[in-house]
């Protein structure tokens, strides 16, 4: 669109178009054109059955003014050559138009709207525009006077050739429509000039501007090529729409993918979660020991304000009892009897067995836990996290100083639990 | 000259026969004229410029019967001479 075909590119359309060498068609081209242009200037027209017909004109000087200097001027008189196409030729250049037919309009609608300045054109380069019935008439049609025919073909040749604004000198005497004049060309000159609209009478053209690219009021259906604004925005819109379905395609496989993939992880990690839960409650259970304590303390004769006391009771007791339960509980065959003595005692931490459960038993309070976490802190990691079957050395709490029945002693130990925690806390960026 | 001269003195000066000139023509017509559909201009050096215009809607009068027409909007085909063409013309003629 609005390129410019070059003679080579011409040369090889024809050889495609008509099967010819190459060779034959360029010479085919030149020769034709230089026949053209023999016989102009010699004076005679040239007419190409299909293609169109070039012509002569006379032209009669004008005033003009010169647009550098602003004086005025004369172009004289010349001959300027004209091409009009052939019918079969202005149909097939008109092809994504030809649906289109005149239409009337109703008298009702605002004259406004319509009428204008002169009628533009959009391809307009500078040179002021050409009447469509594009050289006919003003050659015999008009009052034969020579200003209308130049203001015919004026815009189109004279432009170019000096700079002098032609058309200004013809304003006056435009063609579309100062009079009623009959501008078709339709009429006398019945010659290959295009009668691109096809009506039987004869149509004045008046003087509008259209910078309306619209198309008429009716609606029209949709031509396949239309090398127009509408088209390409109509092309635009179902280029939309394809775009647009394939969003939608995307956004629909896009949400399949997405929700399939939250539900795996969601299941990923309730299975995750239940791990852990379980691993957690094989390394650390707080909640069932404190239940134990309190029957430990119920069964034995302690006073219950004291939760030493009942420690200390339940050192008591479990010192005989975890003998036996300890060779019971144990799971593990490295398992040793346990006694608060100085001689290395260990344990292994099970799913079922805590520091918390060690403490419990070897020192009577599962506060105690970590005196062992420290005793074994070498190698182990996370408190809650350590993996079942860890064999731990359980020291004796002369080791550490540390006085089962004396509370401060009890919540200094507490409060370093706290603080291992929180090491792992701050190491694992929150993560317990 | 007419069309009938014109294919003559090219079969002439081509060598070749009357059918492939017919042919020829032919085919230059439909390639400016598919051309000129898609607003593309051809261009013949030292000859001119074959330019299609497009021409947009337009109000006319209908004479006989004074209604106002909506003429849609069309592509034109317009010939723009070369600078040296409009001189032989202008000089040589």
């Amino acid at each position: 669109m609005e390129n410019k075909v070059t003679m080579p590119a011409l040369v090889a359309m024809l050889a495609l178009t008509t099967g010819q060498q190459k060779k034959l068609c360029e010479d085919f081209l030149k020769e034709l054109f230089a026949i053209i242009e023999e016989e102009l200037t010699s004076g005679g027209n040239v007419r190409i059955k299909g293609f169109g017909t070039f012509k002569l004109v006379e032209v009669e000087a004008r005033k003009s003014v010169n647009v550098s200097t602003g004086e005025d001027s004369v172009i004289p008189g010349h001959t300027k050559v004209m091409f009009v196409a052939s019918k079969e030729l202005a149909s097939r250049v008109n092809l994504p138009f030809e649906i289109f037919e005149a239409v009337e309009i109703s008298d009702d609608l605002p004259t406004d709207t319509l009428d204008g300045g002169e009628d533009a054109d959009l391809d307009d380069d500078g040179s002021a525009p050409v009447i469509d019935n594009n050289g006919s008439a003003p050659v015999i049609d008009n009052n034969g006077s020579a200003p209308v025919i130049d203001n015919g073909s004026a815009p189109v040749i004279d432009n170019g050739s000096a700079p002098v604004i032609d058309n200004n000198g013809s304003a006056p005497v435009i063609d579309n429509g100062s009079a009623p004049v009959i501008d078709n060309g339709s009429a006398p000159v019945k010659d290959d000039s295009k009668d691109n609209v096809d009506m039987p009478q004869k149509i004045i053209f008046t003087d509008i501007e259209e910078d309306v690219v619209a198309f008429p009021i009716e609606p029209i259906e949709k031509v396949d090529e239309i090398p127009t604004d509408e088209t390409v925005e109509q092309e635009e819109n179902t280029y939309e729409e394809i775009l647009s379905e394939e969003d939608s395609d995307k956004r629909s496989v896009f949400l399949k993918g997405f929700f399939t993939g939250l539900a795996v992880a969601v299941v990923l990690g309730v299975i995750g979660f239940s791990v852990w839960y379980f691993f957690m409650s094989g390394s650390d259970e707080r909640k069932p020991v404190p239940v134990a304590v309190v029957e430990k303390t119920s069964v034995g004769k302690v006073e219950a304000d004291s939760v030493a006391a009942s420690v200390a009771d339940s050192v008591r007791l479990d010192s005989t009892a975890l003998s036996t339960a300890e060779t019971v509980k144990s799971v593990s065959d490295n398992d040793v009897p346990t006694k608060a003595s100085d001689e290395p005692v260990y344990d292994t931490v099970t799913t079922t067995r805590y520091l918390t459960t060690i403490a419990k038993e070897h020192y009577g309070n599962f506060n105690l836990w970590p005196i062992i976490y420290e005793e074994n802190s070498s190698f182990l990691g996370h408190p809650d996290r350590i993996s079942p079957g860890t064999k731990v050395v359980v020291p004796p709490l002369s080791k550490y100083g540390i006085d089962p029945k004396n509370p401060d002693h009890v919540q200094s130990v507490k409060r370093k639990g706290a603080a291992i925690y929180a090491r792992f806390k701050k190491a694992a960026g929150g993560r317990k | 000259m007419d069309n009938k001269t014109l294919i003559d003195n090219l079969s002439r000066r081509l060598d070749v026969s009357r059918d492939t000139v017919v042919a020829l023509i032919d085919g230059l017509a439909k390639t400016v004229g598919e051309c000129g559909a898609e607003l593309d201009s051809v261009a013949i050096p030292s000859f001119g410029t074959f330019e299609p215009r497009k021409r947009l809607e337009r109000v006319a009068l209908h004479p006989a019967t004074g209604k106002r027409l909506l003429v849609p909007p069309k592509i034109v085909m317009t010939f723009k001479p070369s600078v040296s063409l409009k001189q032989k013309i202008r000089n040589g003629e």
